[in-house]
């Protein structure tokens, strides 16, 4: 196999962290007594930073024209599905033990966990489409399944915004990052905001590459 | 019927009843250490089970184990301060709660601004073991100490006009971090209808687990409305008073749709974010069903009465 670029290692390493981190806490007694709850936010937090990192990485490449930007998309994307489904299993497994009588009615009356429910099929379907060999097999589907991540990151945020009490400024910080990552994405901005070619960041681009 | 109030002198000191609780459960953790020490090999010291492992006497009338101490210290919901549960145990801890005085007045015959120390020093004492039942779906069995507001209510007279009790909580932002930001309309503030704060369940509590409250759980007087939601229960209040509309609660202001006035606790009535069916009592492992008024049904029923709960949630 080859040796995976800097960058990518970056990636990996970036996405590890969190887990890390929290591992470690939670052996220090952190969290006690109630690490479930903190296990929940902390999870599902973590999976929403790493899908709007996934979602920043086309249009930093386009405003740095440093094409190495671009390749930790799938690593973080991969990322942001294994965080939300640690937090959709604490949730269910850890909360509430799979007690289906308890579970089914949440599920009734609170929409925003099905619109959760719903972000993480779609999540699913992303990290199983993401292998190489069916991109190179299939193309025009690949990319056709892969914009579904743009409803599928509002799917979560909406998500989040019901699940946070009282103080919603975060949920709308994450709603403000994804309009302006969008709007970076519309081709009469995209032109506007390229930024001039810099040697200094293309030696870095190059560095980050190998 | 005279009734004789004893002076604070004839009653026991505190430091002293504290010491002694101190000494009895120190000695008592000792005690059992060494016990579990002489039958364990010496390599198996890490396995010692602390507090959990001393059968504690206190528990509430359906037989549950208090939460232990220093759960109920360490995890609190306490906006002032934090809205991270672990937080207000360490921003607390230098909160000044003394000389703290309460204002009652309102619609009352007596109204009075008064130290919070002649207030507990005038009511007799009560010991309660009740189950707390936060609306965020987790629950603690805290053995309060406090007295009954009923006892106040009837010193200081309501007149006739009187429905309601409003009760402020202390407004501080250099000592509340949380109350430098206006995401929030502090200060918090609550209410009961006039009977709730008369019912024989309603406390003004100032200790729990024999010793005066800490900052983070509501020092140096709060209220304690077992039957419903943990917010309804205001800490550190300031102020009371006597009204005839139903007051706003912070919560209210903020939310309606989401928090009600009367917040009874009620597995039927599904809130939009957590689940009301069910409940993590704080070091338990499972979840467990939350029962109707949170257990005290046949105590409270009777307030409600012909009201559609569902309505007035």
């Amino acid at each position: 196999m080859k040796r995976p670029s800097k960058i990518k290692l970056i990636a990996w390493v970036a996405s590890i962290l969190p887990a890390g981190w929290f591992i470690i806490n939670y052996a220090l007694g952190a969290y006690n007594p109630y690490p479930t709850l903190f296990l929940t936010q902390f999870a599902g937090k973590t999976a929403i930073v790493f899908l709007l990192l996934s979602l920043a990485c086309t249009p930093l490449r386009n405003i740095f024209s440093c094409s190495s930007l671009n390749q930790p998309r799938k690593v973080f994307g991969l990322a942001s599905f294994y965080y939300a489904l640690a937090h959709a299993l604490t949730f269910l497994v850890l909360d509430y033990h799979l007690k289906w009588n308890w579970l089914l009615p949440e599920f009734q009356n609170k929409p925003y966990l099905l619109l959760g429910l719903a972000a993480l099929l779609l999540l699913l379907v992303l990290a199983l489409t993401s292998i190489r060999s069916f991109q190179k097999r299939t193309a025009d589907l690949w990319i056709k399944i892969h914009r579904w991540v743009y409803p599928t990151t509002l799917l979560v945020l909406i998500h989040q915004y019901f699940a946070i009490k009282g103080d919603k400024r975060t949920a709308i910080l994450y709603l403000v990052i994804f309009g302006i990552l969008m709007i970076l994405r519309v081709p009469f901005i995209k032109s506007k905001v390229r930024i001039k070619r810099e040697d200094s960041f293309q030696k870095i681009n190059r560095w980050l590459l190998s | 019927m005279m009734v004789e109030k004893k002076k604070p002198d004839e009653i026991t000191p505190q430091e002293l009843y504290q010491s002694r609780r101190t000494f009895l459960k120190t000695s008592l953790t000792i005690t059992s250490a060494a016990a579990l020490l002489a039958a364990c090999k010496p390599t198996a010291v890490e396995t010692i089970p602390t507090a959990a492992a001393i059968p504690s006497e206190l528990v509430d009338e359906l037989g549950s184990s208090a939460t232990l101490e220093e759960d109920i210290t360490g995890f609190t919901n306490y906006y002032e301060f934090s809205s991270n549960k672990l937080k207000p145990t360490e921003l607390a801890q230098d909160f000044i709660t003394s000389p703290w005085t309460v204002q009652i007045g309102g619609l009352v015959e007596n109204p009075q601004e008064i130290l919070v120390e002649e207030l507990i020093a005038r009511y007799s004492t009560v010991e309660r073991v009740y189950r707390m039942r936060c609306v965020e779906g987790w629950s603690m069995v805290i053995p309060w100490q406090g007295f009954l507001l009923k006892d106040l209510v009837e010193d200081v007279k309501p007149t006739k006009d009187a429905v309601y009790v409003r009760f402020e909580g202390t407004f501080d932002p250099e000592q509340m971090p949380g109350q430098q930001y206006s995401t929030y309309p502090w200060p918090y503030v609550e209410g009961l209808r006039l009977d709730e704060a008369m019912h024989d369940l309603t406390l003004l509590a100032t200790g729990i687990y024999g010793k005066d409250l800490t900052p983070q759980n509501g020092a140096p007087i709060r209220l304690v409305v077992p039957w419903k939601y943990g917010f309804k229960s205001i800490k550190a209040i300031r102020k009371i008073d006597f009204v005839e509309e139903m007051p706003t609660s912070l919560w209210m202001a903020l939310s309606s749709r989401e928090y009600g006035f009367y917040a009874n606790v009620n597995p039927n009535v599904p809130h939009p974010r957590w689940s009301q069916a069910s409940e993590q009592r704080i070091g338990e492992s499972g979840r467990r069903d939350t029962l109707m008024f949170n257990g005290y049904e046949q105590e409270v029923q009777d307030l409600y009465t012909g009201m559609d709960l569902t309505v007035n949630f």
